[in-house]
């Protein structure tokens, strides 16, 4: 019997009863056991700040982030890299020495670790080196409420005040660093994370230890080939529609909600989407060489479906929530939403979908065949089966194809909670797939969105943003006055900008330059907020989504207005607002008008 | 008098003689009444800075300040806005010939005016001519105007009486005191239903603290602004040469000439007001919240007297937890029953003082009434039923005392246990439910207020350090940190605390007033700065 060890190597990767911090330390130990390559993630940033920290001008760096972020991974790899591969990091060493051209670098794995005593007596050599000091240069990995806990813990002791400050501000000012910086301070859960999974998703289908399966007799069977060898070939096809492309999205809109998947959660999903096993209540079942074999020769591929795994359905409720993947993956609501196209598309046929040897036609029908003759019966094995269905869909349906975007019924957002998902990725990245007229298009819904719910009027102005403010009058009744008008650079003084992020992880924004000196006023166009916006631009009632979206639009409007009050003098006079025929309009209040001019 | 090395200030003239006892008035001050909801103690507070400048006058030693002051009337801005039943019934005549409108709206709107002054019917005055040229006769320009003003009406859904409704504070002309119409031959007074004096002491407080010359400032330029479009269309509607003003009248008593909450109280209005990025019209409503908020703590530390004040265990869930909901309850109970409790403490005290024990033992049982009486009551109410029952001859002096105590615990106006209701009800710092009683809870616009009183741009304040500052600033109880601090035995477990805090952060994320960083780490941001 053939087993590849590689299998039960990723499922160490994977949901494991025993959630374990020494995680990267598990990992590598795992791996010299199984005789495995681990899984190698390039880090660009290893390089940059191996030559950094070996040059003359070296500066501590402290890398921070949430928990399994690959922060001591990361720390590892600098110093390998530093040694020529010679020293490593022993599995107990809190604090590592390494002597490199005559300066000291020290390592820090986990500042948290340490007790109070401990921490005490480096605080002067690290407060020093902070401060450019000279000394000793420090690597240190640390989460950032322990960080800021470090310093407030000593604000009496000397520069303690200050490097909390310093720290507190950096962390929220985000990555840039500035070459006058004393130290160096890498928060690892901003980084550029939208190629991440893509590269780990690369380094999983494509590990070189697959070979290992050579000679297995389930490997090429034509009918029932190993599920999991299906599943790292769906999991590794590339281009757009594609399981690969459709995560990256969905990850990349997480994150722009604020919602960071950590390197750890990314790599548990890709393993869970190759080796999953649905159990029924058993929970957290992977697959092992054996129970794949079983499941081929069954042909029980109900149980092994990659689109099911990517949203852990092969756990309990209660491990979904455990996991920030499938957490953040869960409130998409993928295969619990749905149009009538999908629906009779399925059920009914006569729609072209895009098929699938094991997962498509030939898992469905049986249950569509069943219900239909026993509607009782059937039901409960069919509507699992259909939500099994819809999210295939939602991963095989092109998104941006021309033929696709013109029937939006057959946008494969449809079938999650954002219906306007495609709309919101394109914001972000225009660059990739969207051609002008469709970003003009969107740019339009969600101007039109906004004026309507500034205004409270089902208007269709959408050529320019109309700046109402709101009215501030306790239990009042509100009556809109316009304040100003943003549109295009040809429009006026007060321009308003769409701004795709630099940052990738960052939402697209929505910018208006007061045309006075201050910063632009944003609004972030967070996931929810777009969807929130096209929605109504669409028809839909403002008062029918949540009270967060219309907070950060009240705020805009407010941190607009704000900009446009002069510090000192006279305001100038509002309008009044109205609408004719759909179109808003503003009305001078005449007691406010200067009548001096005629 | 002394408390808690404190001077009690000598009132000023007459100034307590509305006041039936005088028991409340010198604990906490005259006065705090329950139909004074929260916003209205503040625009009684700007109606006074309006018309005296905060600093205008100091305590002098012992003296209390000497505050007389007669706000304007605003007579017929207010009868346009709140009165005026022709204007919009004529511009949408049809029968009537757009030129003559302005004429037959002038007149209806004279005779009409001519009532309420109880004029003669017969020689009308042109009340309302100031208004030609200002509106060029134009009858459109005229509604739009007396239409935009109606709509910055605060608290539309109570309808209150003409004289008693209340405009948005975005300029000095826009302040509307609470009047009543005189009867005949007799001239229009300022009512003390609705500014009941409560705005009167905060005024005070203020005044007290050491931030008196900043916030006059700040008030005047962002919020007594009479630049601002709106003011300008309230002057435009006015008739300000002929304008009314009540007689002044003194300033209530406030008791203490210092005390921590008045610079507490002056920072959060300090901190609001110089708050850059928030429009001028939108810090009233932070202000008024953060002043109830900073009275709830001014009653709870004066009626605590040396001891420590009674905290504010602040549901932040919705009455979800329901073990965590009831001992926000018990708290809320415990804060009310520290006041009634206060009041037996302060009685029993000031009699001790007024020589009741020799009094007791020597003196006739007459005496013993007239010490009660002189002690506690206004003279003239000696004929009062509930007066003769406290002072009954035929009772022991015990007995006369306790009754006294009640009278005090159970009286109608500035009477803290009540009062506490409606105050913290109009700041959201509770919440009531049929079945679950009434408990402290935060709700949004209070949580924003907070934010913005204690969030300043150069801070980067991080959660658990933000909900530490509301416990040393406040007594509020939110997290675990701070029952620890609190309590020796927590009412409930620390794990409800630690729920309470993680859904403090939901509301505060769903507000975007937190940015979290990873799992371990999330700063509190205020949006305004």
């Amino acid at each position: 019997m053939t087993t590849n060890p590689l299998v039960e190597f990723l499922a160490s990767y994977g949901p494991q009863a025993s959630a374990n911090n020494m995680y990267d330390e598990f990992v590598v130990d795992a791996a010299e056991r199984m005789g495995c390559q681990p899984i190698l993630i390039e880090q660009p940033l290893v390089e940059e700040l191996a030559e950094e920290l070996g040059s003359a001008s070296a500066r501590s760096v402290i890398l921070t982030g949430t928990a399994g972020d690959g922060k001591t991974y990361t720390a590892r790899k600098i110093l390998e890299r530093l040694s020529g591969g010679k020293k490593s990091w022993g599995t107990t060493d809190k604090v590592l020495n390494y002597e490199h051209n005559g300066r000291r670098i020290r390592f820090v794995k986990d500042l948290s670790e340490l007790n109070d005593e401990d921490k005490g007596r480096l605080f002067p050599d690290v407060s020093a080196s902070l401060k450019g000091e000279g000394g000793d240069v420090f690597v240190i990995c640390v989460n950032d409420g322990h960080l800021l806990k470090f310093f407030r813990d000593r604000m009496d002791r000397e520069h303690g005040e200050e490097l909390h400050r310093e720290i507190s501000e950096r962390l929220q000012r985000g990555n840039e660093t500035d070459s006058d910086d004393a130290f160096r301070l890498i928060n690892m859960s901003r980084l550029d994370y939208a190629d991440l999974v893509n590269d780990i998703i690369d380094a999983v289908a494509e590990h070189p230890d697959w070979k290992g399966c050579e000679g297995c007799p389930v490997l090429n069977d034509a009918d029932n080939p190993c599920p999991i060898r299906t599943n790292v070939k769906l999991l590794g096809a590339k281009g757009d529609p594609s399981l690969r492309a459709r995560l990256q999205d969905m990850i990349r809109m997480a994150s722009s909600d604020g919602r960071h998947l950590s390197i750890r959660q990314l790599l548990l999903l890709t393993v869970n989407i190759v080796l999953g096993e649905r159990r029924g209540s058993k929970g957290a079942v992977l697959l092992n060489c054996r129970s794949a074999k079983r499941r081929a020769k069954n042909a029980d591929y109900q149980f092994t479906n990659p689109y099911a795994n990517a949203f852990g359905d092969n756990l309990k409720e209660s491990q979904r929530l455990q996991y920030g993947a499938f957490a953040v993956l869960g409130e998409f609501g993928v295969g619990r939403e749905t149009n009538n196209y999908f629906d009779h598309g399925l059920v009914r046929g006569g729609v072209q979908f895009p098929d699938d040897p094991i997962y498509g036609e030939r898992m469905f029908r049986p249950h569509l065949e069943h219900y239909k003759a026993d509607v009782e019966e059937g039901l409960e094995a069919f509507f699992s089966a259909i939500i099994d269905q819809r999210r295939r869909l939602f991963f095989s349906v092109e998104a941006n194809g021309t033929a696709d975007r013109k029937d939006t019924r057959r946008n494969p957002w449809n079938l999650t909670v954002y219906k306007h998902g495609a709309s919101h990725c394109r914001l972000t990245d225009p660059g990739e797939v969207a051609s002008k007229q469709d970003l003009r298009d969107i740019r339009r819904e969600i101007i039109l969105g906004l004026n309507r719910m500034m205004s409270g009027y089902m208007t269709r102005t959408d050529d320019r943003l109309w700046i109402i403010e709101p009215s501030g009058v306790y239990r009042g009744r509100e009556r809109p006055l316009v304040v100003e008008q943003a549109g295009q650079k040809n429009q006026g003084s007060v321009i308003l900008s769409f701004v795709s992020p630099t940052d990738r992880s960052a939402p697209p924004r929505i910018e208006v330059d007061m045309g006075k000196d201050g910063e632009p006023v944003p609004l972030p166009l967070r996931p929810s907020l777009t969807e929130c916006l096209i929605r109504v631009a669409h028809g839909a009632l403002p008062s029918s989504f949540s009270s967060e979206c219309r907070n950060e639009i009240e705020r805009f409007q407010l941190a607009m207005v704000a900009a446009l009050e002069p510090s000192s003098g006279e305001r100038p006079a509002p309008n009044l607002l109205g609408m004719e025929q759909g179109d808003l309009q503003e009305h001078v209040i005449s007691v406010l008008s200067d009548q001096g001019e005629w | 008098m002394n408390e808690a090395g404190n001077t009690r200030l000598n009132p000023q003239g007459d100034v307590l003689g509305s006041s039936d006892m005088r028991v409340q008035e010198w604990m906490y001050g005259h006065r705090f009444t329950t139909d004074q909801e929260p916003y209205m103690i503040l625009l009684e507070t700007l109606t006074i800075c309006a018309a005296k400048p905060l600093g205008s006058s100091m305590i002098d030693g012992a003296d209390h300040e000497t505050l007389p002051y007669g706000p304007l009337q605003r007579r017929k801005m207010r009868h346009l806005v709140f009165s005026d039943r022709h204007l919009e019934r004529i511009v949408k005549d049809d029968r009537i010939h757009d030129s003559k409108k302005w004429d037959a709206w002038k007149v209806e709107a004279n005779a009409d005016y001519q009532k309420s002054v109880k004029g003669p019917d017969d020689q009308i005055p042109d009340h309302f001519g100031y208004l030609n040229d200002r509106f060029d006769k134009d009858i459109q320009a005229l509604i739009q105007a007396v239409r935009i003003m109606r709509s910055q009406e605060l608290d539309v859904i109570n309808q209150r009486r003409w004289t008693s409704r209340f405009l948005a504070v975005k300029g000095p002309d826009m302040i509307c005191d609470d009047i009543c119409e005189g009867s005949e031959n007799r001239d229009w007074t300022r009512d003390r239903r609705f500014f009941a004096r409560g705005g009167e002491l905060v005024y005070l407080m203020l005044n007290r603290s050491s931030r008196v010359r900043e916030l006059n400032s700040l008030i005047s330029q962002k919020i007594l602004n009479p630049t601002s479009p709106m003011n300008r269309i309230a002057i435009a509607l006015s008739d300000s040469e002929n304008d009314h003003k009540s007689g002044d009248a003194e300033i209530g008593y406030l008791p203490w000439a210092e005390h921590e909450v008045y610079n507490q109280m002056a920072n959060d209005w300090y901190n609001v007001l110089s708050i850059e990025k928030l429009p001028h019209s939108h810090l009233f409503d932070p202000l008024f919240r953060l002043t109830g908020l900073n009275l709830v703590r001014y009653f709870a530390q004066t009626s605590a007297r040396d001891e420590s004040p009674e905290p504010i265990v602040a549901d932040v869930q919705n009455g979800s937890d329901v073990p965590f909901r009831d001992s926000a309850r018990d708290h809320f109970n415990r804060y009310r029953a520290t006041a009634n409790r206060a009041i037996e403490v302060f009685i029993r005290t000031a009699i001790e003082d007024a020589g009741w024990d020799s009094t007791v033992s020597q003196k006739s049982s007459k005496d013993v009434s007239d010490l009660i009486e002189r002690t506690f009551l206004r003279k003239r109410e000696s004929k009062r039923e509930w007066v003769s029952h406290i002072l009954d001859a035929h009772v022991e002096a015990e007995e006369r005392l306790r009754r006294m105590i009640t009278a005090a615990q159970k009286r109608g106006k500035n009477n803290i246990n009540t009062v506490l209701v409606p105050l913290t009800k109009g700041i959201g710092l509770v919440k009531a439910r049929p079945g679950a009683g009434t408990w402290f809870a935060l709700d949004d616009a209070m949580i924003t207020a907070l934010v913005l009183a204690n969030v300043s741009d150069t801070n980067t304040l991080e959660l658990r350090e933000f909900v530490r500052g509301l416990y040393d600033r406040y007594g509020l109880v939110i997290g675990p940190d701070e029952a620890r601090a609190e309590f020796g035995t927590p009412p409930v477990g620390m794990e409800r605390f630690r729920n309470n805090l993680a859904a403090l952060e939901n509301r505060m994320t769903r507000l975007a007033l937190t940015r979290r960083l990873s799992d371990d780490c999330a700063f509190v941001v205020n949006p305004y700065r």
